[in-house]
């Protein structure tokens, strides 16, 4: 069973529509990127599947629960970090842990010792008596992080997450999300930086002017051994990106300046292969490199489908 | 820790700091000491000094804290948190208006006792009122004032200039105007009250304290009761009508008991008839606010015909306007008007029906207009595209209507009474059905047409 569903859904700020049609569905465990364009909807469509916006038409379930009936249901299962998440700056993060416990209806007796287990998860023991205003920006987040999961939801929606993070707390973030994927959590992570999403993504959910325009199953994307060839050649001419494109085992060819891009869907040693039939056909190859697909040439491989190319 | 409410411990938490804690002590015996040995310790200028700083504490503070209680959040970014949470309605409510206001009543409370320790007999020059009364009047006026800025500042949440302002001058208007009708010597509804210092309602003799004072728990109740409804919709829940529905109802009654029984200035074959009036009045009224607050806003309709055409009629029912629901009270009240108060001919005709019915389709045509001018735009100018509507409908076209009506006795009839002059403009309910009702019926048409072709431009332009 789908942990997400979404089907016909709609959300306007009139005039403008911000969501067209949306459906997709989400396995339990899976850990999707929701990748667009600034202004595509992601932050609206984080907030809809959260139940923090109403939307204008559609149904959304979460674990089976029809989140629009059922909000105060829904909302024990999920954690949520928007963008812009604020903390109470006055009380100490033990008291902000306390309290989100107290709020998600915590058996009394578990809170204190749920609020010690989650404040070693995200790694703030050592801050539990400190005013949530005097932590730095690396620790806010931690805390917040700390707040969304406080009653242990199955599913977790992170907006930006490491948008103002320093290197090394963008690095322990990851880390933090690949435990939690470990233990079969659900979470949807919005971000502009794919390279970090890279590590833990099951799926890739693109979104463009409100419209869902792909949702890529990366582990089937992997598994399809497809293969980006970056080659370098002396002197480039039609005939060359002709006889490359020729190959059978070539499915995509892109010129780039100097350089020319394939898409190759052989394993290593038809890629020795393929470099021989180069040479044997005279093709001038200075520079021949495989490299892994990322979630990064995914992205822009369905963004240069799609007119109005913008930059991610 | 016994945890009572999560929103009220936390908001402890936070007005509570060790200085604030120590503070009121501190002042509450310096006060007394000052007191004591400066003015002599007596009652009435101990009781005459506190009231003041009483008022400050409760109404002015407590108020002031009850306003920004959410302001703070949106401000901070932590409402989101409490939107997520499994925290409920009521919780919310109870825990904000009682935990905001904490720290005045942490003051304000020993101020009270003062003030009951020091009771003068003749506080207020009139009939002086008990101890009792007093300290209910003072509470539930500081409730009343806290609930109606939490209210204000809930209304206004999404608005781009939620302001604290607005919300404190209202709460502590409603406090004020509170405790003085507990307290007796500025009652809402004197002028409904006989020479025995009783209040006549629908029938019922009731002293004035005790109908003041039931009458500000009626107010306070529908107070909380909005909060709760307006929480509801910020946690995503769906309101229902049917507590709109009651909150119409129970208004209407309440109002429609203070027709002056037995009194001479109308028949008394007509006291049911009035009672009814006033019951359609209200409701009246409150349709035309409805109608004006819901043509601001487009999603509500579209949310409404999305349902309806995915035939939820669960989720239709949920988004039902609410100024319908409000119609559906003030057509049946309408009926019973023209059953009950027939026309009374004579060289004025008039017609309670008419008049009533006139008041409906003026309230339609304004409905229609603002719908069309407001639905769909931008939200920009809101506030200045409504005075002009109404700078020109009821300032203008009035007074150039009246214009030279009230020279001569002709003049004013053919005015208010043929059905051709000031109908066009107000209700009248004079001069006969076609007189009084057709041209604003005509307007409506003429209003429709407007909103169907504002619509089917805004359709297009998309």
């Amino acid at each position: 069973m789908a942990m997400i569903s979404v089907r016909g859904l709609n959300f306007e700020y009139p005039p403008q529509k911000i969501l067209t049609d949306i459906n997709f569905e989400l396995a339990e465990g899976s850990v999707t990127a929701l990748v667009g364009p600034n202004g595509a909807g992601k932050t609206t469509l984080l907030r809809c599947l959260t139940n923090l916006e109403a939307p204008l038409s559609g149904h959304i379930e979460v674990d089976g629960i029809d989140i629009h009936r059922h909000p105060r249901n829904a909302h024990r299962k999920m954690g949520y970090l928007s963008d812009f998440f604020g903390l109470y700056n006055d009380l100490t993060v033990r008291q902000c842990l306390t309290y989100t416990a107290w709020c998600q209806k915590l058996p009394k007796s578990e809170v204190h010792k749920r609020v010690e287990v989650v404040a070693e998860d995200v790694e703030i023991t050592d801050y539990l008596d400190q005013k949530a205003g005097s932590l730095s920006r690396g620790y806010r987040q931690r805390l917040g992080v700390g707040m969304a999961m406080i009653h242990e939801p199955k599913i977790l929606f992170l907006d930006e997450p490491a948008s103002g993070l320093d290197p090394e707390a963008r690095v322990n973030l990851s880390a933090f999300i690949v435990r939690l994927q470990q233990r079969g959590m659900t979470i949807i992570v919005s971000s502009h930086i794919l390279a970090e999403l890279e590590d833990y993504c099951t799926d890739m959910l693109v979104i463009r002017d409100g419209e869902i325009r792909s949702h890529v199953k990366l582990s089937e994307h992997q598994s399809a051994q497809v293969t980006r060839i970056e080659m370098s050649l002396l002197t480039q001419n039609a005939a060359h990106v002709e006889l490359i494109t020729a190959h059978p085992e070539v499915s995509q060819c892109y010129q780039e300046g100097e350089g020319v891009q394939c898409d190759f869907t052989g394993d290593t040693a038809a890629q020795s292969a393929f470099l021989k039939y180069l040479i044997q056909h005279d093709v001038p190859v200075l520079r021949f490199v495989p490299m892994a697909r990322t979630l990064k040439s995914a992205y822009m491989d369905l963004a240069k489908t799609s007119k109005g190319e913008q930059s991610v | 820790m016994i945890i009572i409410n999560p929103e009220f411990h936390r908001n402890l938490w936070l007005k509570f700091s060790t200085f604030r804690l120590a503070a009121m002590p501190i002042f509450l015996l310096g006060y007394l000491y000052i007191a004591g040995t400066s003015w002599g310790a007596s009652d009435a200028v101990l009781f005459s000094t506190t009231l003041p700083i009483c008022f400050i504490v409760l109404c002015i503070f407590g108020t002031y804290e009850a306003a920004k209680a959410l302001r703070s959040e949106i401000k901070g970014n932590t409402w989101d948190f409490q939107k997520m949470s499994a925290i409920g309605p009521w919780q919310l409510a109870i825990g904000k208006l009682f935990g905001a206001t904490s720290y005045a009543w942490y003051f304000g409370i020993p101020l009270l006792a003062v003030m009951a320790f020091n009771y003068p007999h003749d506080a207020f020059g009139v009939a002086t009122p008990s101890v009792g009364v007093f300290l209910t009047a003072s509470v539930l006026g500081a409730v009343s004032g806290h609930a109606s800025a939490l209210l204000i500042s809930l209304a206004s949440l999404h608005s781009k200039r939620m302001r604290v302002i607005l919300p404190l001058i209202i709460g502590i208007a409603v406090a004020s105007w509170v405790f003085k009708a507990i307290i007796g010597y500025d009652l809402p509804f004197a002028a409904m009250g006989g020479a025995d210092g009783a209040v006549r309602w629908h029938g019922f003799t009731v002293s004035k304290t005790h109908f003041d004072l039931y009458s500000v728990l009626f107010v306070l109740f529908w107070v909380v009761v909005a909060i709760q409804r307006l929480l509801r919709l910020e946690l995503q829940y769906k309101n229902a009508p049917l507590v709109w529905g009651a909150f119409v109802l129970t208004v209407a009654i309440y109002m429609a008991g203070f027709y002056p029984q037995g009194g001479a200035l109308i028949p008394e074959k007509f006291t049911a008839a009035m009672q009814y009036w006033l019951a359609f009045s209200v409701v009246a009224l409150l349709l035309y606010i409805k109608m004006l607050e819901e043509s601001k806003d487009i999603m509500p309709y579209k949310r409404f015909v999305a349902a309806w055409r995915a035939r939820d009629w669960s989720l239709a029912f949920l988004n039902v306007p609410r100024w319908a629901v409000t119609l559906c009270f003030a057509l049946p009240l309408l009926a019973t008007l023209h059953m009950s108060f027939p026309s009374e001919g004579g060289r004025i005709e008039f017609s309670l029906f008419d008049l009533g019915l006139g008041m409906l389709l003026f309230t339609l045509r304004d409905g229609l207009v603002l719908h069309a001018v407001l639905l769909g735009g931008t939200g920009r100018f809101v506030g200045f595209k409504l005075l002009f509507y109404y700078f020109v409908m009821y300032f203008l076209a009035i007074s150039a209507t009246l214009d030279g009506a009230f020279e001569t006795r002709e003049s004013f009839e053919a005015a208010f009474m043929s059905g051709g002059g000031i109908s066009f403009f107000l209700p009248t309910g004079t001069g006969g059905f076609i007189s009084s009702c057709a041209a604003v019926a005509l307007q409506c048409v003429g209003a429709a047409w407007f909103l169907n072709y504002r619509l089917k431009l805004f359709t297009k332009e998309k």
